[in-house]
Order: C-alpha cells, then sequence, then structure tokens
C-alpha cells in the first residue's frame, strides 16, 4: 500500500487524474468492442457539499461539484455514458430540511442522471413532497413495484425505461423497499407495495422477450443482503434470469467491488452498492460485441475526496 | 436487429497495470479506489447553482440563537438535556395554546430520549446545533388522553427506564411508576390530561401504542426543531442565559 502511495504521488494529481479516468480497457474500444460506461450513486442523502472539515469521519470528502467534474470528465473520454442513482437521494443535511429536494434534483439533472429509483427517505416529505419536487428532475424516478394507482403520483413514475447508446438497449426497471414500519402511513398514503422479486421477474421478462434489451439493469432501494429472510439486492440478483446487473441502495453498504452472484440461469450478476453520502461513484464499464464474440466488463468504484 | 451476449470478465486491468506500474496491483484487486488521492476539480456551473443556496443556508445556520452556560447531556431516568427539552416544550406549547386554542392547556409534555441526537454545548447555540440536536422532520401534536390512559403512558415511560417529560413527575419501581403527580398534583384517573408529544411518540414510535387510545388529537403542524429555534431566539433576545437542572422529577424508587 505505501509503496503504491508514493508511486502516485509521484505521478502528479493532474497525470493520474487522466490516468485514472482513462479506462485501461480503451484499447478494446478502438476494436469493434463498444462500450458502455455506467456510473452511479446511492443514499447521498442531500449531502450537496463536501463533508465538513471538522467531521469525524470522511473530512472533506464528497460533494456534488467534483462528483460532477468526475462525471463531466468521464463523459469527455467515453461515447455511451449512463448515470443513476439507487435512492435516498433526499434527507440527511439542512439543504433538504430548507429546500425540500429542489436542490438535489436540480444538481441532478445538471449532472446529466439518466434515472433514479425511489427510496424509502425520498418520501420523508410525503408522496406530496415527492411530487412537488419532480419538476426538477430533468430525469425519471423508476419504481415497477409501488403501486400509486391510487395516489398523486399516479403516472408520474416509471414502471421502466429504455436506453439506446450506440445500437445497444438497456432496460432498467427500479424496486423499493417494503414502506410499512419504514415510513409512515401519512407519507406514503394509499401507496401499494408489491412484491419486488415478482415485478422483477415480470420486468426483467417483458425487457428480454418482449423488449429484447440487450443488457437489463435493476436500480433497488431494497438493500444490500440480510441476515434474516428478506428480499435484498443479492436476492434479486440471485433469483431473477435475466437481470445484467443490480445497482443497490439502502444499507450505505461500502462495497469495495461488485459482488458476482450466479442467476437462476447460471449467469454471473454483478450487485453493486456503494456507502453512502455521495463519497464514492460507482463504475462499470461493459464491452459489447456482435453476438459470437466476447462481451466483457470492468469496474471502479470511484472514491470523491 | 443486433444480438449481444455476456462473456467472461478478464482481469484485463491487472495485465495493464503490470505493465506500467507493476507495485500498484500487488495491494489492490480491481476496483480501484485510486483516486482517493487526487484532489478532483470542482465543477464550475454546479458550483454556480450551490452558491446562492448555500450561502442563505450558512447564513442561517450559523446565526447565533442564545448562550447556554453549560453543557446539557441527555440520559436516563432524567437529565439535564431531556428535562430541559421537555420544559421548553410543555411551555411554547401553552404559549400556542394561549394564542390558538385558547380553551386548552397542556397538562404534560413528552419528549423522547432518543429523538435528541446530540448534547447541547455549553456556550453559542446556533441554528446548526437544533438541526444537529433534531435532524428529524417531527411535527408537535397535542393528544387528549383520559387519566387511565396517561397512566398506562406514564408506566410505558418508566418502563423505559425514563425519557424527556415536563409538568410530571413519578418514580420507577419494578418497572412502573409510582405516586405520578401532574401538575404537582397526583394523577386523578377520573379526569382526562393533555399531552404534547411529537408525532413520531403520537403515532405509536418507541413502544407508545397506547397513544392511538387518544380521545382527541391536534396536530398543529408545527415542525419540533422550529419550536425549540424559536424558543431559543427568544431566550436570546431577552438576554437569558439558558441552565439545565435535574430536579428529580423521574426518580428511581427503591
Amino acid at each position: 500500500m505505501q509503496n503504491r502511495r508514493t508511486f502516485i504521488r509521484s505521478l502528479g494529481a493532474g497525470t493520474l487524474g487522466a490516468f485514472v479516468l482513462n479506462s485501461p480497457m480503451q484499447a478494446f474500444a478502438k476494436s469493434e468492442l463498444i462500450q458502455l460506461t455506467i456510473l452511479h450513486t446511492n443514499d447521498f442523502h442531500s449531502h450537496i457539499d463536501p463533508f465538513p472539515k471538522d467531521a469525524p469521519r470522511n473530512a472533506g470528502e464528497g460533494g456534488m461539484a467534483k462528483r460532477a467534474a468526475m462525471i463531466d470528465q468521464i463523459r469527455k473520454e467515453q461515447k455511451n455514458v449512463l448515470v443513476f442513482d439507487a435512492g435516498d437521494i433526499f434527507q440527511g443535511t439542512p439543504y433538504f430540511n430548507y429546500y425540500k429536494g429542489e436542490l438535489e434534483l436540480k444538481l441532478m439533472t445538471e449532472m446529466g442522471y439518466d434515472a433514479a429509483a425511489i427510496g424509502n427517505h425520498d418520501l420523508d416529505n410525503g408522496l406530496e413532497g415527492l411530487d412537488a419536487q419532480l419538476k426538477n428532475a430533468g430525469f425519471p424516478f423508476i419504481n415497477s413495484n409501488y403501486d400509486f394507482t391510487e395516489t398523486i403520483l399516479e403516472g408520474k413514475i416509471l414502471p421502466y425505461k429504455i436506453f439506446k447508446k450506440q445500437g445497444i438497449t438497456i432496460g432498467v426497471y427500479g424496486l423499493g423497499i417494503e414502506l410499512d414500519g419504514l415510513v409512515s402511513k401519512a407519507n406514503y398514503g394509499k401507496t401499494k407495495y408489491l412484491d419486488p422479486l415478482e415485478q422483477a421477474l415480470r420486468m426483467e421478462k417483458f425487457l428480454r422477450e418482449e423488449k429484447k434489451t440487450d443488457l437489463i439493469v435493476c436500480l433497488s432501494h431494497l438493500g444490500y443482503a440480510y441476515k434474516e429472510d428478506k428480499i435484498s439486492d443479492v436476492k434479486i440478483a440471485a433469483e431473477t434470469f435475466h437481470t445484467d446487473l443490480v445497482i443497490g441502495g439502502h444499507t450505505h453498504t461500502f462495497l469495495k467491488k461488485p459482488e458476482l452472484i450466479t442467476n437462476k440461469s447460471g449467469q454471473q450478476v454483478l450487485v453493486n452498492q456503494v456507502g453512502f453520502g455521495g463519497l464514492i461513484l460507482g463504475r462499470i464499464d461493459y464491452f459489447f460485441e456482435k453476438e459470437g464474440k466476447k462481451h466483457t466488463r470492468n469496474n471502479d468504484n470511484l472514491s470523491i475526496k | 436487429m443486433r444480438i449481444y451476449r455476456f462473456g467472461i470478465a478478464i482481469p484485463l486491468l491487472l495485465a495493464f497495470l503490470a505493465c506500467t506500474t507493476y507495485r500498484i496491483e500487488k495491494s489492490e484487486t480491481a476496483n480501484i479506489r485510486l483516486d482517493s488521492l487526487v484532489t478532483a476539480p470542482s465543477s464550475a456551473s454546479v458550483e454556480a447553482i450551490i452558491k446562492p443556496y448555500r450561502d442563505k443556508v450558512n447564513a442561517d445556520m450559523t446565526e447565533v440563537l442564545c448562550i447556554s452556560s453549560e453543557a446539557m447531556y441527555g440520559g436516563r431516568p432524567e437529565s439535564p438535556l431531556t428535562n430541559y427539552c421537555a420544559d421548553l416544550t410543555l411551555e411554547e406549547a401553552n404559549r400556542f395554546c394561549t394564542a390558538k386554542h385558547p380553551e386548552i392547556k397542556m397538562d404534560v409534555s413528552m419528549i423522547n430520549r432518543g429523538g435528541l441526537r446530540i448534547p447541547l454545548p455549553k456556550g453559542e447555540i446556533k441554528t446548526m446545533t437544533m438541526f444537529e440536536l433534531m435532524p428529524f422532520e417531527n411535527e408537535i401534536v397535542f393528544l387528549k388522553l383520559k387519566g387511565e390512559v396517561m397512566l398506562e403512558f406514564i408506566n410505558h415511560l418508566a418502563a423505559r427506564g425514563g425519557e424527556g417529560v415536563g409538568g410530571l413527575r413519578f418514580g420507577i419501581k419494578e418497572n412502573k411508576a409510582i405516586q405520578p403527580e401532574i401538575g404537582g398534583k397526583p394523577l386523578d384517573t377520573t379526569r382526562s390530561y393533555w399531552l404534547v408529544t411529537s408525532d413520531y411518540i403520537a403515532n405509536g414510535g418507541d413502544g407508545s401504542e397506547i397513544l392511538s387510545k387518544s380521545s382527541e388529537r391536534i396536530d398543529t403542524g408545527i415542525k419540533a426543531r422550529d419550536m425549540f429555534i424559536q424558543y431559543f431566539k427568544r431566550m436570546g433576545k431577552e438576554g437569558k442565559t439558558v441552565t439545565a437542572k435535574t430536579d428529580g422529577r423521574i426518580y428511581d424508587a427503591k
């Protein structure tokens, strides 16, 4: 470790920045492979500014302006970038108490986020509180297992979305955690919570068989894994057939690298989660080639310091 | 229609690093936190959006509300912090009643120990201190309780080893309340009392389901934190120093 640090310092920050952000897989990009870069956050909890200088932990780390710079840098280098958030955007600093999520969503829009899942804290000001802020989000919230039919959010939350990058289609669905006991009844109102696994199976079948998407991503706010028998990001990965990637949240789990889980089709699925507070930017690069050739992936959780 | 399929992840990253930076891959696997050592520049456009919001929040957060003569810590069965917060809640609630509900008066206040997240510091109490003390968006609720329901609630507080209470005094013996007094008089089960607390507690939080048996409920819509800010601001304006005390309102009855 010490060796590495010494080496990195000697490189100088500018060089290192370029070194880090340039994917080592770019050699591939020059061939016929198509590279797709997925960036993601979860549970950033209104951490607009870096953690305070006197914070007991993570002092000076994170911050949306730095995250934005990092994303900008990656966009300069990569043609096909998607940026997702797995929920709990709201609550955690006075910015939320003051502006009720307005600034968080405006900044995510400025940064070009493509979609977000709904976390339990995103309902801290009720369905009305989220509804009132949707106008500040230039990206959709995706959820496939909350039935908002009888609520103010009816028709305003997408059950899925299909993105297209250089001919590759990416189907994204979203899962939310059980609301009862976690969110006050007054805040979720008549929202019906549907079984996440059932909805995941339904969505992935639809996205693969009907919509023929090449990559299926689940934005989950279920939590990474639990000791008890409770549905989680890892369970979704293991119990589904077509989902390629689960981007998780809720448990504030700092994964050093994405977990590889074998799914019901015997395929390896990635599950990732990057802690909380906007400290780390998750990065996963997929390399696509026409059928018959190899498709590889690379991943990288980037600290925002 | 182009069809894409998965292959196997190859540890190419390591191979790549190995050719230029042999030492690096020794201590790490494919998932790097390399840039933890880089000072990332900030996005100017994002900074520009944040600035007016930040300036407003910072200006408010650093406002000194009043001065405290000593640090106040929380604890059970009673403590300077829980007593102080419960007392100010009772006082502010009755100030509100005088203005908006002159027909009623709060008898007892209850602020849960767990909801007070930091000790109050000695010296300057700032708006930020209030956000740290109470990060949640709890609102103030008034509940009318029959004497017997109030007694059951007090027993629940005793079973929890004590909580922040105002207007109330009782002993704890074998996890039950003994000799409960409200407003200096023994609790009378034949009459009703008004309790002021947070919506979190009123909705059954921390095991207080008994409060669903209230005979009347008023949701004031006032955030507990806003009420505290208002109170401390007034203390500052009136030049009063915040001083804590314990007075044996909840005691161990052996």
